[in-house]
């Protein structure tokens, strides 16, 4: 199971990916900030938890599925 | 696995930041088209009429169609709608432009006023991003919940979005 929670204060939107397998969280990552322009909401990132995404790998997750 | 990302965000012009369609394109060409190809004036007008009535739920605000200037002249132009409170009678309007860029329109004639202009065009965005992630999860195929609570004057939203 895949769960996106979005946290919204000041302008400022964190997203907390949870679920995902290997690259594909950075993917919904790519594809939620290109509708976000679409929809007319200009947005940069200005923190990228990379470090989690490193370790984990995605592995765990493929194993246990 | 799990990723946190945080983003700074200001609404403009619907657009899709640059470098990242191509992206998109390299993992999943059919998407990245898609994207491309999607008419969100609609959805975005949508989002505008579901966020006045997000914003009509706080103490004090109040959704409604119209505003007026100092003189009590209405405006004239097509507006998505507008809010109004007691610091600011005559209503902050929401136009919504054909390439669907947000457009806010107000008499910003005393100092008060314009104090709660910005209050509201705060508010107002940070809504507006609740509504738009909601509806962006959906196309996505998620099942998604807004809760949004206030406290001493402070509002903050989440969306949760669940996908099998």
């Amino acid at each position: 199971m895949k769960r996106v929670k979005v946290g919204i204060k000041e302008g400022k939107v964190t997203l907390d990916f949870d679920g995902f397998v290997g690259g594909t969280c950075s993917d919904e990552e790519d594809t939620i900030r290109a509708l976000y322009g679409k929809m007319g909401v200009e947005n940069d990132v200005e923190y990228s938890d990379n470090k989690r995404e490193r370790e984990a790998n995605g592995n765990a997750e493929r194993e246990r599925s | 696995m799990s990723k946190i990302v945080i983003l700074n965000t200001q609404l403009g012009a619907p657009q899709v930041i640059s470098g990242l369609l191509d992206k998109i394109a390299a993992q999943n060409p059919a998407l990245a088209d898609w994207i491309k190809q999607l008419d969100t004036v609609p959805i975005i007008r949508e989002c505008i009429e579901n966020t006045l009535t997000r914003m009509s739920q706080i103490a004090g605000i109040r959704k409604e169609k119209s505003i007026t200037d100092y003189y009590g002249k209405a405006y004239a132009g097509e507006l998505a709608g507008s809010l109004k409170t007691d610091r600011l009678p005559n209503g902050l309007g929401l136009k919504v432009n054909a390439q669907g860029t947000i457009e806010f329109v107000a008499d910003d004639y005393t100092s008060e006023w314009r104090s709660e202009i910005e209050r509201l065009r705060k508010l107002f965005t940070d809504a507006f991003l609740a509504e738009t992630t909601s509806s962006i999860l959906q196309i996505l195929g998620y099942e998604v919940q807004v809760h949004t609570t206030h406290k001493d004057g402070n509002v903050y939203h989440s969306v949760e979005g669940v996908r099998q």
